[in-house]
């Protein structure tokens, strides 16, 4: 233990030195967020090394003194198939077919990100903006990132802090992960389409998969009670991450396509795929607390629909919220460089 | 969610609609009702007038457009024209084949209203979504011009405004005219059901409500170059009283509305405290309420809205009965109800785990289907007095008094004296004093009645 914290505090350090992460997120306009979601998936970079610890800490420091943490979780790289076979039953026609994947080392949040850190970015950015019209002055770096707009009604939907954060837009997660990133120094961003099932698969195996033994990892139809639950309250899945089935769906970086999956047949594996480069809406993967044990599958894909716009009645709907649907989340994913 | 009311196939021809008008309302004169099915004529098509043009107008008018049956876009009004230009470029997009309005069917200024409503009188349907000051005058116009109407909350902000509304809606019941008001809550399924149990005694009777608006504060746009004070104050319809009589009306509306449908009444009196303590921006708003109304039987609901970040958050109902609890209204996506007065799992009796509804268009399919049906639907009385339980709480409040329901439905004070004839040229009812400060209602002082 204590050499893998000391091999993260080398790479926090490693990371100060080499990232303005500051000035970065100035330049970049949350008009753009999904060039920035493409901007931050990993580069090509050397597999991993000794230097990535397994998991390491992440501190959010506010100005109040008040500090709010995570875990982040080494999910080493490698290749799988990605989708379902042809012969899969349960299997849809959205993932095939199926192929195989190459992924690099990455870093993955063990629980969805928490209400309590989503309120926290909600509240600073939207008082940065409050605070220009106020006294024509700003409080920080971070209001480089512009905030969501106001939410109608109560951004937590009833439930506490430490349930998932949900009823944000794709833009709103992405634009989210801007501002965690220029408020640690450290990149996050949300996963991609492959990692998610990567990890999910490669944490599940065995145990997640199993639908006798589903409700002890999982908070959904049949154990929900109709609602989300507190992050982090089911067992861990073998990598040490928490509902990654069930609970909340969680935005991913890739634009959803019914076709994604027609990649050029004589590429014998896709290195680290980042999904079509174009769309309409994104993908959302994991199922959440209404789903049945059938669609709590690795390789299962939701998407926007039409009806997670209908909680807002007006138009133009909202590009940051989507109100009363408490089903969608986020759980933010960073590179080993 | 896809109602039932929208799988069903409508179509009533003119020759019906005109029959089962003549035949269920005596009262009704047959010139009345051909009047008010002039305008749908032969082919169904509802002719459709959009008045007030922002985000939620240019919504209700998408909702309008998406019930069963043909509707047409046929006129469109508001006081500024990059609204009015925004919502038919979005609109444009999405009913391309049903928005019928040409520029001169465009109409902008304080009296545009008039214009747009003529246009589809005689059995058209208007679209109210104005801040809520102009909802009488609109009301009554729209009403006059045999026009069914869709109202979006809140319906008025002062008790003249009220007695208009009443008025207006009992004439339409006499022309046999449909009004709704838009307070989706009363036609939210998950909350229809849990109301429909808590009516049935499943909490035992009720001995108090709570409703809760605890949140964030609210938007400020700044001044656009050239704008007006007066349209300045209306472009922030939110932050100035006399355009949408303060939160406790036109945001706590909804869930204030939904704790007296549970009680089954509507309260007799009210006293309550408010205040302005971290908001500093140029504008009226108090940023946080706390009233506490009293219904017939001594019973109270407490009312709290709190406009401020970094406290406790949270946006519904809480109603105690003698054998248990309940929580649901608005932003309370599935109701449930609980055993007890602790609202937990273990505790749970009832939760809503159906599919999910969408109340704003279930509220236009609702009364399209009752045009076409011809079906009673006057939503104008229930409406009217949820606002005014919204304007007895600002009153308690501003006032630091208690004020009676009697009381408040009786008083002649009106927010702004005049506002049928104003102009782009007119004078907003309240201003800045030389340091940008608005006035600020002060309790034990400040004249409500």
């Amino acid at each position: 233990m204590k050499v893998q914290v000391r091999l993260c505090e080398k790479m926090s350090r490693t990371l100060k030195k080499t990232l303005d992460i500051g000035s970065q997120s100035a330049q970049i306009a949350v008009a753009a967020a999904a060039a920035a979601a493409a901007f931050w998936l990993p580069q090509h970079v050397p597999a991993a090394d000794s230097e990535s610890c397994s998991r390491y800490t992440e501190t959010v420091v506010f100005d109040d003194g008040r500090r709010i943490s995570f875990d982040m979780v080494l999910v080493p790289g490698g290749t799988f198939v990605m989708g379902s076979a042809a012969g899969d039953p349960r299997g849809r026609d959205d993932e095939r077919p199926a192929r195989r994947v190459r992924l690099r080392d990455f870093y993955l949040c063990d629980k969805e990100t928490t209400l309590e850190l989503f309120l926290a970015y909600y509240e600073q950015t939207t008082s940065a903006r409050n605070d220009k019209k106020n006294h024509g002055k700003t409080s920080g770096h971070v209001d480089a990132i512009t905030g969501p707009t106001l939410v109608y009604g109560d951004i937590t939907m009833g439930y506490s802090p430490r349930h998932p954060a949900v009823g944000m837009t794709w833009h709103n997660a992405a634009n989210f992960c801007l501002w965690l990133s220029a408020k640690t120094g450290r990149k996050y961003r949300l996963p991609t389409e492959a990692e998610w099932e990567y990890a999910c698969r490669k944490g599940n195996a065995g145990c997640g998969n199993d639908p006798n033994r589903i409700g002890d990892f999982a908070w959904y139809k049949a154990n929900s009670g109709g609602q989300t639950h507190p992050v982090g309250l089911k067992k861990p899945d073998s990598l040490g991450i928490h509902d990654m089935l069930g609970n909340v769906l969680e935005w991913t970086s890739d634009f959803y396509s019914t076709k994604a999956y027609n990649t050029d047949p004589n590429e014998a594996v896709l290195d680290n795929p980042s999904g079509p480069a174009g769309g309409t809406v994104h993908v959302a993967r994991g199922g959440d607390y209404t789903s049945g044990a059938a669609d709590l599958r690795c390789a299962a894909r939701s998407f926007e629909e039409k009806g997670w716009r209908s909680g807002d009645p007006q138009i133009p709907k909202s590009t940051w919220w989507l109100p009363q649907m408490d089903f969608i989340g986020l759980r933010v994913a960073a590179g080993t460089e | 969610m896809k109602t039932q009311s929208k799988s069903q196939n409508i179509a009533t021809s003119r020759r019906q609609f005109i029959k089962r008008t003549t035949g269920t309302l005596a009262a009704v004169s047959l010139a009345e009702a051909v009047a008010a099915a002039a305008n749908i004529g032969e082919s169904n098509t509802i002719p459709i007038a959009l008045i007030g043009c922002g985000g939620r107008g240019t919504g209700a008018a998408a909702n309008a457009l998406s019930t069963d049956g043909p509707t047409r876009l046929a006129a469109m009004a508001d006081i500024f024209d990059f609204r009015l230009a925004g919502s038919f470029e979005k609109l444009s997009k999405q009913f391309t084949r049903q928005l019928d309005v040409p520029e001169d069917r465009r109409f902008l200024g304080f009296d545009a209203y008039r214009k747009a409503i003529d246009t589809v009188s005689n059995g058209g349907v208007v679209i109210l979504t104005t801040p809520p000051a102009f909802r009488p005058i609109h009301l009554e116009y729209a009403v006059a011009r045999n026009c069914h109407v869709f109202m979006e909350k809140s319906f008025a902000v002062d008790a003249p405004g009220i007695r208009r509304v009443l008025n207006a809606g009992q004439e339409a019941e006499k022309k046999n005219l449909k009004i709704a008001g838009g307070l989706m809550a009363r036609h939210y399924e998950p909350l229809e059901e849990a109301v429909r149990r808590l009516h049935r005694g499943d909490i035992g009777p009720l001995i108090t409500c709570w409703a809760y608006r605890e949140h964030g504060p609210v938007g400020f746009k700044d001044r656009r170059p050239g704008m007006s004070e007066l349209a300045h104050q209306i472009h922030n319809y939110s932050n100035f009283t006399w355009v949408n009589g303060s939160f406790i009306l036109d945001w706590l509306i909804h869930n204030i509305d939904v704790c007296c449908w549970c009680k089954n009444a509507w309260p007799v009196s009210a006293q309550g405290q408010g205040g302005r303590q971290v908001r500093s921006l140029p504008d009226q708003m108090y940023d946080h309420f706390a009233v506490e109304y009293t219904f017939e039987d001594g019973t109270r609901l407490f009312a709290q809205g709190r406009h401020m970040d970094g406290c406790w958050r949270f946006f519904g109902d809480v109603i105690h009965g003698t054998k248990g609890s309940a929580v649901l209204g608005e932003g309370i996506t599935k109701p449930s109800i609980f055993t007890g007065h602790r609202q937990q799992d273990s505790n749970l009796l009832w939760r809503y785990e159906g599919p999910r509804c969408d109340a704003y268009q279930r509220e236009h399919d609702l009364l399209f289907e009752a045009i076409r049906q011809d079906k009673p639907y006057n939503e104008t009385e229930r409406c009217a007095h949820a606002a005014m339980a919204g304007i007895l709480g600002r009153m308690a409040a501003e006032s630091g008094k208690a004020v009676t329901w009697q009381q408040a439905m009786s008083s002649d004070l009106e927010l702004a004296p005049g506002l049928d004839n104003y102009t782009m040229d007119s004078k907003p009812p309240v201003e800045a004093d030389g340091e940008g400060r608005y006035p600020i209602a002060m309790p034990g002082t400040a004249k409500v009645l």
